[in-house]
């Protein structure tokens, strides 16, 4: 390929206060730039409080920029007007809570929301509904069963499944294995994979869970008072261990292990995220 | 301290526990469990969701009561609404959701709380608070409203607010699920002093680096207790635990892995500190074995 | 240029009362004197007649404000908004009603449009009740927390309690309601979030409130929900506490009036007296003719 991509989803210079013109104001983004690409998964890490769920509810038009931009496949959401609903398709947002995204009281009904408010006919909305459901790995006859008779683990997967259901060309994940038993989020984690494989798809992960954002994310933007302290591939940002550290935010196991071994004047590399190629490392120095 | 000649706090006997929704199919939730928690313990009960947890954690202070078997905290038995008084105020929860576990609109308010229903005397109320949230690091948000606190400081008021009625025990059910990694850091660590201080630890969690701090861990699967002992024996039995879909301390994973390349090395590391001290250790005797 | 506002941003902004701590003398006063001068100047406002009484009490409103410390021009945002309302009232008041047109001198006569000395000052005097009203809870929203709002009041219900009145659980209620309201609305916004991001259309750009109510209608049933699992835990929270009611209780916080406290009841109802007594000496005329004259006589 040798024209440039344009990214699916650019964040120009983006602010916004929360609680504007209140004695309670915050200035939660200042100044925010992101790039994200066709076919590529994103991670947006940042502790408590530096915006990343304001962030997440800008991209698709939820929430306006007080400065800046965001522009979805080019075009800016200013422009998009009383389409706005398009944007919304096209980017599919999964919050943090399954149990705020979930309003039907069946759990096919809930699924059939996003389609049926695209317009589609009853008949592509089920096809839509038994693809969706399929995909996130719940029975079709689960359609009928009551939303609020599910796991954790399948509320989450019915969220997902919601979200699906519109055909979304970028998937924006917030906290995606949150409050998920070890087996959950091994599910949920595969399920993701396999989306991505179905091609011309982009993933946006924002999450506290490095070990997720290490399993999904390509490229990792690293927010802390609400601008983009750093920004690389997912090896390179969290070799970043002392500015992670400084800034509030947790490393992956492996880094830790990694870090202690450093500071005890090991030669090790930092830029090494998964357990093998630890192991390989740790092993390199043994049989030096 | 020996767990073995600490006495009982909470005994727990042929416990089983079912329920009904509308015209739903009865559940049975807890089939048959017999466990003793004893004073100043620190026990991690883990299992996949499902299999009981916060259900059994709800029936040491009588929030529930067993369908069949007993639960008997000191000499008291849940049944008898007599004694529910000196139940609770004997084992204190922590519950999941920072919002809706504290009542009062001002921190110090909800700190009382507790003991204002029990009771206790004006002039010992103020000091219970101020005792309470120095234990958890609060004190100096004292007057602060409640709504006004981050997720973890409203969690670490949720256990003040249950240190004020003076418990022998303290049961937490998910309190770190919502938190964020510093946030949980610093309630687990709140959880250690106030072990330190002789209160017993339960913890229901679905964080096995978290259950790996405990002195005994308890893994429950579908009502029964399947397995149980100090977490360097638990977690070492990969099979069971697949099985039981749960995953082993980080530590221990990684461990695993350094196995493969280093045979012998050891695979009871519970934290990743332990792990990087095993690593320096081995690669430390390497060298001296060699030269 | 006006940024335009996403449908979202509005729900955050409920939160009961105005409180801003300034830590000012009025801020700590007995939180009980506060609610009895409040609810006796509320009732004067309404049973006074005069324009001189009007002017006393506003007089003291004026002066409780600056005493809170906070800037007058936020009290005065909130009469911002009646002020087009007010107007059209008091117009109505001074043109239009009847009754007090009899055994008053004429003003003004067009047609229909009569003015006497008695309606227009009728009218003004309605712009002042308002203005005192207002200014005077405002004052008290400044000044006093919700929370001190309603540890007063079980206060000075409390010995209701002995004839089986339940004080506590009143009060209890009360704070967990304040308590709850921005939850449910963050919950509210949450809710809407999740919806619009699934194609539901929340954005009212025709002033149609039968199309408002409507959008707002699948809300209602997963809000509800998400009500009764807050209150599920609630409940588990307050037993765990051993809350059995309002019996036998203690109480952390016991309000202590001073002798400052009873000094400052003592004058707020002197003031206020001495309202009431100029409204029913009824010298408005006699006071208006005086300055009319002495008026006069300057230029």
């Amino acid at each position: 390929m040798t024209e440039p991509d344009i990214p699916v989803i650019e964040v120009r210079d983006l602010f916004h206060t929360y609680l504007a013109g209140t004695a309670l104001e915050v200035d939660s983004l200042r100044g925010v730039h992101l790039k994200v690409y066709p076919n590529e998964a994103v991670g947006i890490i940042g502790p408590t409080g530096s915006g990343k769920s304001t962030l997440l509810h800008h991209l698709n038009g939820l929430i306006r920029p007080m400065k800046g931009d965001v522009l979805i496949k080019g075009t800016s959401i200013f422009q998009w007007g009383e389409h706005i609903k398009e944007v919304r398709m096209k980017v599919g947002l999964v919050f943090q809570n399954p149990e705020r995204q979930l309003f039907e009281q069946f759990a096919g009904d809930d699924v059939a929301f996003g389609p049926r408010n695209m317009g589609f006919e009853p008949e592509q909305v089920r096809v839509r509904v038994k693809e969706a459901m399929e995909m996130v790995g719940l029975p079709f006859l689960y359609k009928d069963r009551l939303t609020s008779q599910l796991s954790l683990g399948e509320k989450r997967r019915l969220a997902l499944a919601g979200v699906l259901a519109m055909d979304p060309q970028v998937l924006v994940l917030d906290e995606p294995t949150a409050s998920l038993d070890p087996s959950g989020r091994r599910t949920l984690l595969s399920i993701l994979t396999q989306w991505r494989t179905l091609g011309d798809r982009a993933m946006v992960i924002a999450s506290h869970n490095m070990e997720d954002i290490v399993e999904l994310a390509d490229r990792v933007f690293v927010l802390a008072n609400g601008k983009v302290i750093l920004s690389s591939s997912t090896g390179d940002v969290f070799s970043h261990y002392d500015v992670l550290i400084q800034n509030g935010l947790a490393v992956p196991a492996v880094l830790e292990l990694l870090h202690g071994l450093k500071k005890r004047g090991y030669p090790v590399s930092l830029d090494i995220l998964t357990a093998q190629e630890a192991a390989k490392a740790i092993k390199g120095l043994y049989d030096a | 301290m020996s767990v073995r000649t600490s006495r009982p706090l909470i005994r727990i006997s042929g416990l089983h526990y079912t329920y009904q929704e509308d015209d739903q199919r009865p559940i049975h939730a807890l089939n048959g469990i017999d466990l003793v928690i004893h004073e100043g313990e620190y026990v991690a009960i883990i299992g996949a969701n499902g299999s009981g947890k916060s259900t059994l954690l709800k029936h040491f202070n009588a929030l529930l009561l067993p369908t069949q078997g007993d639960v008997v905290v000191l000499k008291w038995n849940t049944r008898d609404p007599e004694v529910l008084r000196n139940i609770r105020s004997t084992v204190g929860m922590v519950f999941q959701s920072p919002d809706t576990q504290i009542i009062a609109t001002v921190v110090e308010e909800d700190v009382a709380f507790g003991p204002e229903n029990l009771g206790i005397p004006e002039e010992e109320l103020g000091e219970r608070v101020e005792q309470a949230l120095e234990l958890v690091g609060l004190k100096h948000l004292r007057k602060r409203p409640s709504h006004m606190l981050s997720e973890g400081q409203k969690q670490l008021l949720a256990i003040a607010s249950a240190l004020s009625m003076k418990p022998r025990c303290l049961a937490f059910d998910e309190s770190t699920a919502m938190l964020d990694p510093g946030a949980r850091r610093r309630f687990i660590d709140t959880m250690s002093r106030l072990h330190q201080q002789g209160i017993a630890i339960v913890t229901a969690t679905h964080n096995m680096d978290e259950a790996a701090l405990a002195q005994r861990v308890v893994v429950l699967s579908e009502g029964i207790v399947a397995v149980h002992g100090p977490p360097s024996e638990v977690f070492t039995q990969k099979k069971l635990l697949t099985d039981l879909k749960l995953e082993v301390p980080t530590s221990m994973r990684l461990a695993e892995r350094i196995g493969t390349y280093i045979p012998g090395f050891p695979q009871d590391l519970l934290t990743v500190p332990e792990l990087v001290n095993t690593v320096d250790s081995y690669l430390g005797q390497r060298r001296s074995s060699l030269i | 240029m006006m940024r335009e506002k996403s449908e979202f941003e509005h729900l955050i902004k409920l939160s009961v009362g105005q409180y801003i701590p300034t830590g000012s003398v009025m801020h700590r006063l007995d939180p009980r004197i506060k609610v009895i001068m409040g609810a006796l100047l509320v009732l004067s406002a309404i049973i006074i007649g005069s324009l001189i009484s009007a002017l006393i009490l506003l007089a003291a409103v004026i002066f409780g404000l600056s005493l809170t410390r906070v800037q007058l021009k936020l009290a005065l945002a909130s009469l911002r908004h009646m002020a087009i309302f007010l107007v059209v009232l008091a117009l109505i008041q001074i043109f239009t009603i009847p009754q007090l047109h009899s055994g008053a001198s004429m003003l003004f006569q067009r047609g229909i449009l009569k003015i006497t000395d008695r309606s227009l000052i009728s009218g003004i005097l309605l712009i002042f009740r308002f203005v005192v009203i207002v200014l005077g809870l405002s004052l008290f929203s400044f000044s006093t927390s919700t929370t001190e709002l309603i540890h007063s009041i079980e206060h000075l219900l409390r010995p209701l309690q002995k004839i089986g009145f339940p004080a506590h659980e009143l009060a209890l209620t009360a704070h967990i309601s304040i308590r709850f309201i921005p939850i449910l609305a963050g919950e509210a916004e949450q809710l809407m979030k999740a919806q619009a991001s699934r194609g539901a259309d929340f954005a009212y750009r025709k002033w149609n409130f039968i199309r408002k109510i409507r959008k707002m209608l699948p809300l209602l049933v997963p809000l509800f929900v998400v009500s009764l699992k807050h209150a599920h835990n609630l409940i588990e929270a307050m037993e765990s506490r051993c809350y059995m009611g309002g019996k036998g209780r203690t109480s952390l916080i016991r309000l202590h009036a001073g002798l400052g406290d009873y000094l400052t009841l003592a004058v707020g109802c002197a003031v206020i007296a001495s309202a009431l007594l100029v409204s029913f000496a009824d010298i408005d005329r006699t006071a208006l003719e005086w300055v009319w004259k002495n008026i006069t006589i300057l230029f």
